[in-house]
């Protein structure tokens, strides 16, 4: 029977990645870390090793000023980990220091890392090895000390049996974009309730990313005014999309395309800010919100932020006009299911209007794809034109148009070589993924940051 | 063997036929169990010379290193013992007791040959 140790101080790196934190607090349990060479084996060695305040860590693969030098947490902790070099030793030397560090001390080690444990068995035969292997298991259980067995192992082997958990790094590429994914495999007598996380080895440190959660906007700031970057370039409103996209270029348009899982929350930290920002700045905004999309939720999260002037005056939002014939109060202006003709001259009126009313006559348009889409259904040619129109009108006003386009939209190629930038939105591991392909980005994780309102991106390196 | 300094393989020339014999089923009791490489390190640690004539320290010895799986040690080092003793086997249930028990055994059909216990 295990023992249950206290409960350790949780760090956000690591606390709340599915069971692995509550794993860990079992005395005694043996834990199997596997992957290639690169994914970041040592690295989340490292942090279990801070997570407990130090331990032993036994290198068969580099020496200690190298790993001093690869990994600054390894250095920066206080006090560091003892070290322990068998590069140059026989597999008995490993399991002598296994056998010292779980029974010969007086003070319990709380964690023992063996990195990598193949590079001290694969002078072993295959009996002798399982033998060892399971010598080593026997050492650690029952005993104080957490023992971490690193592995490049690919596939299946006798320690994925003996060991009490395991987890495999995967590092893998897409559209040349770098994603990494750590999978929970087992936890014994620990419930997993999500297997795969992705995570990021930036700055040299381990960090999982937690599913996306729905924020709480009761709790958003108003954010600070972003000024344009230069006479030609708007702000995103948000340091994160400036500070990869540099701003929104006047008279172009911007395509946001997202698969259909991608809750529109996280589609919100886009344009919220930037349509913010640009009524702060005493300009004005036209919106048609996505399909299925609350107009009064919208509403009730931009309201606090911004005048009541700016709402009433320079904000329009399209809604379809309701089948009593009752009028709309502004922010609220209907569109129809008429011509696309028409409905495109009504929208481009609203828009000259709102340029009217803007400090410096400029206009953030923000359309949904979707929302058009369904409502000129028939006329698809029709809405091409339009939105074609639409882009031109931008070019020649110096206004910023953001398209929101569903990923399987039918008019998607279209749209996409009218926009001077675009990126993607998509769902990995339960967490929302974006991907600038004009310019071509890294991938990023997008979550919200401690003011809800406001996007944060991880990039995953 | 040696392990930084320190000798694994001690020597027992010289000590009694008995524990000699119960030397040489320990190495081969461990080694059967944990192979090779760790049967020699969990040596070194032992110390085995210093508990040869006394069953019960190595058996705290090898509880204290393999806690539970240490029944499995002392019993794959009786079955070593009594085989190579020609003592008939007998039921474990305290390992200090049967090796007492299986060395007296050996010794009481030694002795009329005069040597040492």
């Amino acid at each position: 029977m295990k023992t249950v140790a206290k409960p350790l101080r949780t760090r956000p790196e690591l606390g709340g990645l599915d069971g692995l934190d509550r794993f860990l607090r079992f005395k005694g349990s043996t834990l199997l870390i596997k992957g290639y060479a690169g994914a970041g084996k040592t690295t989340l060695a490292t942090l279990l090793l801070e997570r407990f305040g130090g331990g032993v860590y036994v290198s068969s693969r580099v020496s200690e000023d190298k790993v001093h030098a690869q990994l600054p947490l390894m250095k920066q902790m206080m006090p560091g980990p003892e070290f322990v070099d068998v590069r140059l030793d026989l597999p008995l030397s490993t399991v002598a220091k296994v056998i010292e560090v779980t029974s010969q001390r007086k003070d319990d080690v709380p964690l023992l890392i063996l990195d990598t444990w193949d590079g001290m068995a694969k002078e072993l035969e295959d009996k002798e090895r399982l033998k060892a292997e399971k010598t080593l298991i026997a050492l650690a259980d029952g005993s104080n000390t957490r023992v971490v067995f690193v592995s490049e192992e690919p596939g299946k082997s006798t320690m994925d049996y003996l060991v009490d958990g395991m987890v495999e790094l995967v590092r893998s590429e897409e559209k040349g974009r770098v994603f990494r994914e750590i999978e929970i495999q087992k936890l014994r007598g620990t419930p997993i309730v999500q297997h795969k996380y992705l995570y990021t080895l930036l700055g040299g440190r381990f960090a999982y990313i937690p599913p996306y959660e729905e924020p709480d906007y009761s709790k958003a700031k108003k954010p600070a005014a972003r000024r344009d970057f230069d006479k030609s370039t708007y702000s995103f409103g948000s340091e994160a999309f400036d500070s990869i996209f540099r701003g929104l270029k006047r008279g172009t348009a911007f395509t946001l395309e997202y698969s259909e899982d991608v809750p529109y929350s996280a589609i919100r930290l886009l344009h919220i800010p930037l349509i913010i920002n640009f009524l702060n700045m005493g300009r004005s905004c036209l919106m048609i919100p996505l399909l299925g999309a609350s107009v009064e939720e919208i509403l009730s999260v931009i309201r606090p932020h911004v005048t009541g002037e700016a709402i009433t005056k320079r904000l329009r939002m399209a809604t379809v006009e309701p089948s009593d014939g009752s009028a709309l109060k502004p922010p609220l202006f209907g569109m129809g299911r008429g011509k696309v003709d028409n409905e495109h001259a009504n929208f481009s009126k609203v828009a000259e209007e709102l340029a009217a009313r803007s400090v410096d006559g400029n206009v953030v348009i923000v359309d949904s794809m979707s929302f058009l889409e369904n409502l000129f259904a028939s006329d698809r040619e029709g809405l091409i034109e339009a939105m074609a129109d639409r882009i031109i009108a931008t070019q020649r006003h110096g206004n910023a148009l953001l398209l929101i386009l569903q990923s399987d939209s039918p008019i998607k190629s279209r749209m996409l070589s009218m926009s001077q930038n675009y990126l993607r939105l998509f769902m990995k591991d339960r967490a929302v993924v974006l991907v600038g392909e004009k310019p071509a980005t890294e991938a990023y994780v997008l979550d919200h940051a401690d003011n809800p309102l406001m996007p944060r991106l991880t990039r995953i390196v | 063997m040696e392990i930084g300094r320190v000798s694994v393989g001690e020597s027992v020339d010289g000590r009694s036929d008995f524990i000699q014999l119960f030397y040489t089923s320990v190495m081969e009791g461990l080694r059967k169990v944990l192979g090779d490489s760790a049967a020699q390190a969990a040596l070194f640690y032992i110390k085995l010379n210093e508990c040869l004539d006394k069953p019960s320290e190595l058996h705290a010895r090898l509880e204290s290193m393999f806690r539970i799986g240490s029944k499995a040690l002392e019993k794959s080092i009786a079955v070593e013992l009594q085989t190579r003793s020609g003592v008939s086997p007998q039921q474990m249930d305290d390992f200090a007791n049967l090796v007492d028990s299986v060395r007296q055994e050996y010794v009481g059909h030694a002795r009329p040959r005069g040597e040492a216990i």
